[in-house]
C-alpha cells in the first residue's frame, strides 16, 4: 500500500568545514480515499559549519517541503512500477531548486542589501544564484584577505571586470545563436553581416570558407572574411536556409541532434 | 546580520566546494565526481579531451585538448616512471606535445616513438642528458623520414607532412627542455615579495615571425634571397610554413622528396642543404624550491594567451580542471575574436574548427616538493585518446 524511499544522503568534508547535504526524504502512499496520493518531503539543505578563526558558528538552513498530489496518473504510474517519478520533475508541486533559490534570495537580501542590479542582468534563477555565489565570494577575500588590495572591492585590473564588461559589448552586438562575418572584395568595402553560426557548418558555406583560407590564411585578425560579391554571399545564405527545409534549421533542432 | 554574512565569506573562501554541495540541490543526477576516472585515461566531450587531474613522479598534471582539425594534428603524452629500460637509469617525468602540420601522421608516429628512442639512449649512457634528448630527436626523425621514403610513391603527400615538437623531461631536479618549432613551456615561479606567480618561458620558438629565426635562416642560406618571405602578412620559410624547425616535412629535407609526385605547390627550388632543420634548442633548468608548475602548450593556445595570463590562471585556480580552464580561455578570447559567443562557438563542427582556432594541446605539470614524490609509480597517457580519428564521411 505504501513504501518509503530515501535517496541522496550525502556528506561533504572540507577544509575546516563539515557540512552535509540535507537528504531528500520521500514518502509515498496511496490512501484509500485517493485524496493524497503522494506526499514529497525533501529537507533541502541543513549545513552546519565551524571555523576555527577563534570562533564557533554554527548555521542551519532547514526547509521541509510537501508536495501533495492527488492527480491519480500518479497512482497508475506507482502501479507499473516506474522508479522514474521518483524524479522530483514529474511531481506537480513547487520544485525543489525554487525553494533553495528563493531561500537564497531571501538570505541575500537580508545581508547585502547595497549593490547594483544590472540592467540587463539575466532572468534565470540558476544565473542568480551563480552571479549570488561570485558575490559573496568576492566580498569574502574583501573581508578575509590580508591583502589590502582585495578590500577596496575592486577585482584586478585585466581581469574579471574587463571580461565582464567585453562580455556585455559582445552581447549587445552580437546576438546568441548568431555570428558576425564581413562580405566584399578588396577593392570595394567589406559588409558586416550577422548570420546564424549552424550556417557555417554547411557544405556550401564550406566552399566560401575555402576561398577566404587562401585569400587570408587562418591566422587573420577580426571576423571571419569572405572574399566574394555580396549576391554570391546572398544566394549561398539563402539556398542554405531554402536546402535545409526550413523549420529544420531551427537552431533548437540542429542542436539536439 | 554581519555574522552570517562574515560566516558565508569564510565558507566561500574555504574552497570551491560550495558549487559541489549545492549542485545536487537542483541537479539530482549530477555527473559523477571527475576525479573517480581511472589514472591513464581521460574523457572526452564533443571536440574537448581533458584529464582534469592525475599523477605523476614530482606532482600532480592536468591535460586538455581541443580539436579544431578535420583530423586531429595535435598529440600529447606524459610519461612518468623510469626514464630508461634499467631499474638502476634515470627516474622521473617525460612530456611531449607534437603539433603537427599538413596532417596527422607525423604528430601521431613521433608521439609513438620519440619516448621509446629516448629511453633506449637514456639505456645507453645510464644518465639523461641534453644529448640523449638531442638522439631521439635525430632517431626519430631518421625513423620518419625512411616511412616517408617507403610510402612516397604510393601517397606522396606524406613528405608534405610535419611537427613540432616540445619535449620536457623532470628527472633528478632538473627540467629539461627540447623544443623544435613553435609550441612553447612557461614556468611559472612564486617570487618573494611579488603578488602572485611570474612567468619564465623556458623554450625558444622556432617562427619565422622572430627576426631572430629569419636573420639565422638567412645566415644559414646566403645564397638564397628567398629563403623567408612574406605571405598573407605572416612570415614563411620559402613562403610554405612559419616553423624553421621541424620533424618531418621531408619535402623541405630532403631534395629526393622535393619533386613529382609531389604536389606543384610544395615544390620548391632545387636544394643541397636541408631548409628546415630537426635539431631541437635545449635548455636545462635546475628546480627551484619557488618554481610552481610548468606550463606546456602547443601554439594554438598561446595565439590567445600571454604567458603571464596563462600563468596567472593557472595560479589563482584550483588544480583539479586547469588545463581544460585555459583551453576554454583560449577559447573565450577566439570566440570573441571572431565577433560571436563562446557558447555558439561549441556548435562548430571539426574542420570549419580551424577557422577560429588551432588544436590546442596543453599539459599543466604542478611541481610538487620532494616529500610528495611518488616513486615507484607509473604512468602513460596520451592526449585526445577518444576523440575522432577517421575523416567525416560527409
Amino acid at each position: 500500500m505504501s513504501g518509503w524511499g530515501f535517496s541522496r544522503v550525502a556528506g561533504l568534508k572540507g577544509e575546516g568545514i563539515t557540512a552535509y547535504k540535507g537528504s531528500r526524504v520521500v514518502w509515498e502512499g496511496i490512501p484509500s480515499n485517493n485524496f493524497f496520493s503522494s506526499i514529497n518531503l525533501s529537507l533541502s539543505l541543513s549545513l552546519s559549519l565551524s571555523l576555527s578563526h577563534g570562533r564557533f558558528v554554527v548555521i542551519k538552513l532547514g526547509a521541509l517541503f510537501f508536495t501533495i498530489d492527488n492527480s491519480s496518473n500518479l497512482q497508475s504510474n506507482h502501479s507499473n512500477g516506474n522508479t522514474k517519478r521518483l524524479d522530483h520533475k514529474k511531481f506537480r508541486g513547487f520544485l525543489i531548486k525554487h525553494r533553495v533559490i528563493s531561500l537564497f534570495r531571501c538570505i541575500r537580501r537580508r545581508t547585502s542589501p547595497t549593490g547594483y542590479r544590472r540592467l540587463n542582468s539575466s532572468s534565470r534563477s540558476l544565473t542568480k544564484l551563480f552571479n549570488w555565489g561570485a558575490r559573496v565570494k568576492a566580498k569574502a577575500r574583501a573581508i578575509c584577505s590580508v591583502n589590502q588590495a582585495f578590500r577596496s572591492g575592486y577585482s584586478r585590473i585585466g581581469k574579471d571586470l574587463v571580461v565582464e564588461s567585453d562580455h556585455a559589448r559582445q552581447h549587445a552586438t552580437v546576438p546568441k545563436g548568431k555570428m558576425a562575418v564581413y562580405v566584399g572584395q578588396n577593392d570595394g568595402g567589406f559588409e558586416r553581416v550577422l548570420l546564424p553560426v549552424i550556417y557555417i557548418n554547411h557544405p556550401l558555406f564550406g566552399q566560401l570558407l575555402r576561398k577566404a583560407e587562401e585569400e587570408y590564411g587562418h591566422e587573420h585578425p577580426g571576423g571571419i572574411t569572405i572574399p566574394c560579391r555580396f549576391s554570391e554571399f546572398e544566394s549561398v545564405k539563402t539556398r542554405i536556409a531554402a536546402g535545409c527545409g526550413g523549420r529544420k534549421m531551427l537552431p533548437w533542432k540542429l542542436s539536439d541532434a | 546580520m554581519n555574522i552570517v554574512d562574515d560566516l558565508y565569506a569564510k565558507f566561500m573562501l574555504s574552497g570551491n566546494n560550495y558549487m559541489n554541495m549545492v549542485k545536487p540541490c537542483w541537479k539530482p543526477s549530477a555527473d559523477g565526481d571527475v576525479r573517480k576516472t581511472g589514472d591513464q585515461t581521460g574523457r572526452t566531450d564533443g571536440l574537448l579531451w581533458y584529464k582534469d587531474l592525475g599523477s605523476h613522479v614530482s606532482g600532480e598534471f592536468s591535460m586538455a585538448v581541443i580539436q579544431a582539425n578535420n583530423l586531429l594534428e595535435d598529440q600529447s603524452q606524459v610519461e612518468s616512471g623510469p626514464l630508461s629500460s634499467m631499474s638502476s637509469g634515470p627516474y622521473g617525468t617525460f612530456i611531449g606535445v607534437y603539433d603537427g602540420h599538413g596532417g596527422p601522421e607525423t604528430s601521431r608516429f613521433v608521439n609513438e616513438n620519440l619516448f621509446p628512442n629516448l629511453k633506449k639512449f637514456a639505456s645507453e649512457d645510464q644518465e639523461m642528458s641534453a644529448s640523449v634528448i638531442k638522439r631521439a630527436f635525430l632517431a626519430t626523425e631518421d625513423e620518419f623520414l625512411s616511412v616517408v621514403r617507403d610510402q612516397f610513391r604510393i601517397c606522396p603527400q606524406i613528405a608534405s607532412v610535419g611537427t613540432c615538437c616540445l619535449v620536457g623531461v623532470i628527472s633528478n631536479g632538473l627540467v629539461y627542455v627540447a623544443n623544435a618549432g613553435d609550441s612553447r613551456v612557461v614556468l611559472g615561479r612564486a617570487e618573494r615579495g611579488v603578488r602572485g606567480v611570474s612567468s619564465i618561458q623556458l623554450s625558444t620558438e622556432h617562427n619565422a615571425s622572430f627576426a631572430s629565426v629569419r636573420d639565422e635562416l638567412r645566415s644559414l642560406h646566403p645564397d638564397d634571397p628567398k629563403i623567408v618571405v612574406l605571405k598573407h602578412n605572416v612570415w614563411r620559410v620559402k613562403g610554405l610554413i612559419q616553423v624553421s624547425r621541424s620533424i618531418g616535412d621531408a619535402y623541405l629535407k630532403k631534395a629526393e622528396f622535393n619533386r613529382e609526385p609531389l604536389l606543384a605547390k610544395y615544390r620548391v627550388a632545387p636544394f643541397s642543404k636541408q631548409i628546415l632543420i630537426p635539431e631541437p634548442s635545449i635548455f636545462i633548468h635546475k628546480l627551484n624550491p619557488k618554481d610552481q608548475f610548468l606550463i606546456f602548450a602547443s601554439d594554438g593556445l598561446w595565439e590567445h594567451l600571454t604567458n603571464e595570463e596563462a600563468v596567472d590562471i593557472v595560479h589563482s585556480y584550483p588544480r583539479n580542471g586547469i588545463a581544460r580552464r585555459l583551453v576554454k580561455a583560449a577559447l573565450q578570447i577566439a570566440a570573441k575574436k571572431r565577433e560571436m559567443r563562446y557558447s555558439d562557438l561549441k556548435k562548430i563542427d571539426r574542420g570549419v574548427r580551424r577557422h577560429f582556432h588551432d588544436d590546442i594541446s596543453v599539459v599543466v605539470m604542478f611541481l610538487d616538493p620532494p616529500l610528495t614524490n611518488r616513486r615507484g609509480l607509473t604512468l602513460s597517457i596520451k592526449g585526445g585518446q577518444g576523440l575522432p580519428r577517421t575523416n567525416k564521411s560527409s
